[in-house]
């Protein structure tokens, strides 16, 4: 096991280093540099200063060691100062948003389990059933409908017109004043439209995909071998069948990583919490490089890590692949 | 040819969604004609009517008539559905050729960029070259196009390495013909049926995307109708006018699962091994 993870990391080197070039070069395209956005055409700065800076920050070296010295600051996770007022370290606004984009992917993924698991097993065991019709045309709807305008729908049905849950944010104005447990619930509250928002698409594009799945390994020969043994049809189902389904589901559902983090600009600008994409989105208004090559960088990264995930859990199910 | 025209004579779905694709590029091509009203035409005395006789789907907080912005709006989207897919099928179409057909290490290098492009957050990706680059409509079917070549680039790339070996090409091969003649004339034709349902598919996620962006405020300038924007305007009156939330979605879902459908639709008649399970 250990081997073959360190087989897989190493294979991500060569990505991780693609990565960074890919974001470097993206935000040279930028016109312009770090000092006329934070000098601007203050008249106050000499051009003696000017040249002074730019040779602080390494702006007077040729593109290929500005490069080298971004990847030695990065590696000791310094991804520079924003542009905006306070002048932050981008690390610093990162570490304080990331942690709710993470809650939210993490319980969506979970979300897509529980629920594309039994949707696929059922509508592949009960093919052309009215279970898997109506399924079929969710999916399909799920599919094509865009995020933001499921999660206005939600808004006004499930927020304004029975006011069951909260619109926006992650708690609720009198937090401070409930009870531990009363805490829990109120964030949980809060969660439950953005991560199903965010978990929506992952349902059908999985559901549909673990149920094609479910067909084709239905055919093999040791399912037939497993009926004729007497083997009861949900120990066929769950223990023969799904068991090898499975196997490329966690791929998939490691390919979807990016995905998720992706649309978290989307949900978190619309339901008002304060995370990494929204903070992207902002600095993508503000045309704040830093941080924009900063979450780049840290997005990818992100996926990256949702792939070795499933890769792990992809050797942990197939034990062929462990050697 | 023949199957598809079968495929769409046997599945009803498909063929009402293809009817609904011709439609809504009808009604972008001929969109003076068919509104009733300027859909840029502010009017004080009916902002914010709910649907009516005289406005089908309500009016907008500037007093528009919310199906004329509708029908105007299906110009951007079928627009940027068919250039940027135009563009990702381009660069798609090339890297998956050169990589199937001479294999080795150009394959190696040209797969671990396809990688590594599958590694970013692609909306991450868009949104930054949006912040760069001035983010017109153009733009945003550029961006679309350069970050969503990948899958095409992968799938073009599998119909070489399959048909790499086939008689057919080394006969093309031991008659002299040049490598871009075996590759465009020779192989390409072979791989038009997976091609053809990738871009089906992009042009369906091109539009989303694209809804996206419009929705964030990127690449649309007002007054110019789009169905992202008309969401992203409504959504402050999302209150009072549902309507101008409702509306604008549906003709998106409608467009993006008429394309998906038809995109299944095509894959279904086109993919041999699906036709032999049927059967």
């Amino acid at each position: 096991m250990v081997p073959y993870i360190f087989k897989r990391l190493m294979f991500m080197l060569p990505i991780l280093i693609g990565i960074t070039l890919i974001s470097f070069f993206v935000i040279h395209l930028a016109p312009g540099n770090p000092l006329t956005e934070q000098l601007g055409l203050n008249p106050k700065v000499s051009m003696g200063s000017r040249l002074q800076l730019e040779k602080l920050y390494g702006l007077n070296k040729p593109l290929i060691s500005q490069y080298i010295n971004w990847i030695k600051r990065i590696t000791t996770l310094n991804f520079g100062r924003s542009f905006t007022a306070n002048h932050e370290p981008v690390i610093k606004e990162i570490s304080r948003t990331i942690g709710i984009t993470i809650l939210i992917n993490s319980l969506a993924i979970i979300f897509i389990f529980l629920f594309s698991i039994p949707i696929g097993v059922i509508s592949a065991v009960k093919q052309n059933s009215l279970f898997d019709k109506i399924s079929t045309v969710i999916v399909f709807i799920g599919f094509a409908a865009p995020t933001f305008w499921v999660a206005l729908l939600l808004i006004i049905f499930f927020g304004i017109n029975l006011h069951w849950l909260p619109i926006g944010g992650i708690t609720s104005l009198n937090y401070r004043f409930l009870s531990p447990a009363g805490k829990i619930i109120n964030i949980s509250k809060h969660l439950v439209m953005p991560v199903f928002v965010a978990g929506f698409g992952g349902i059908a594009g999985l559901s549909r995909y673990l149920r094609s799945n479910m067909l084709e390994v239905y055919k093999s020969e040791y399912i037939t071998t497993a009926r004729a043994k007497g083997l009861k049809e949900y120990v066929v189902i769950y223990k023969h069948a799904l068991k090898n389904a499975l196997i490329p589901f966690i791929t998939i559902l490691g390919l979807s990583v990016p995905g998720l983090i992706g649309g978290s600009v989307i949900i978190e600008t619309i339901f008002d919490i304060n995370g990494m994409g929204r903070l992207f989105y902002q600095s993508v208004l503000a045309r704040d490089y830093p941080t924009i090559m900063g979450i780049l960088v840290i997005g990818a990264v992100l996926t990256l890590l949702g792939n070795l995930i499933a890769d792990v859990a992809y050797a942990v199910v197939d034990p062929r692949l462990r050697k | 040819m023949k199957e598809l025209i079968n495929a769409f004579k046997k599945n009803k779905l498909a063929l009402f969604s293809l009817l609904f694709i011709l439609l809504i590029i009808a009604a972008a091509i001929f969109a003076p004609f068919i509104v009733p009203y300027n859909p840029d035409k502010i009017n004080v005395n009916a902002i914010l009517l709910p649907p009516s006789f005289s406005h089908w789907l309500g009016t907008d907080q500037l007093g528009r008539d919310v199906f004329s912005r509708l029908i105007y709006g299906s110009r951007i989207s079928i627009e940027v559905g068919f250039i940027a897919v135009s563009i990702s099928l381009f660069i798609g179409v090339i890297i998956g050729a050169f990589s199937g057909y001479y294999s080795g290490l150009i394959d190696s290098l040209l797969m671990r960029f396809v990688d590594i492009m599958l590694t970013f957050p692609s909306f991450f990706l868009i949104l930054a070259i949006s912040a760069i680059l001035k983010p017109s409509i153009i733009n945003i079917m550029i961006i679309i196009g350069l970050t969503s070549w990948m899958g095409v680039a992968r799938i073009v790339r599998a119909e070489f390495i399959q048909n790499r070996q086939k008689d057919y090409v080394l006969a093309a091969k031991a008659s002299g013909a040049s490598d871009s003649y075996i590759i465009f004339s020779e192989i390409l034709p072979n791989c038009i049926a997976p091609i053809l349902v990738s871009a089906t598919l992009g042009i369906a996620g091109a539009i989303l995307i694209q809804a996206s962006l419009a929705f964030l405020g990127i690449g649309i300038m007002p007054p110019t109708p789009s169905w992202g924007g008309m969401l992203s305007r409504g959504k402050t009156y999302i209150m009072i006018a549902w309507w101008l939330t409702l509306f604008p979605g549906i003709a998106i879902l409608m467009t993006v699962l008429s394309f998906n459908l038809m995109g299944e639709a095509v894959r279904d008649a086109l993919d041999p091994r699906i036709n032999n399970s049927l059967k």
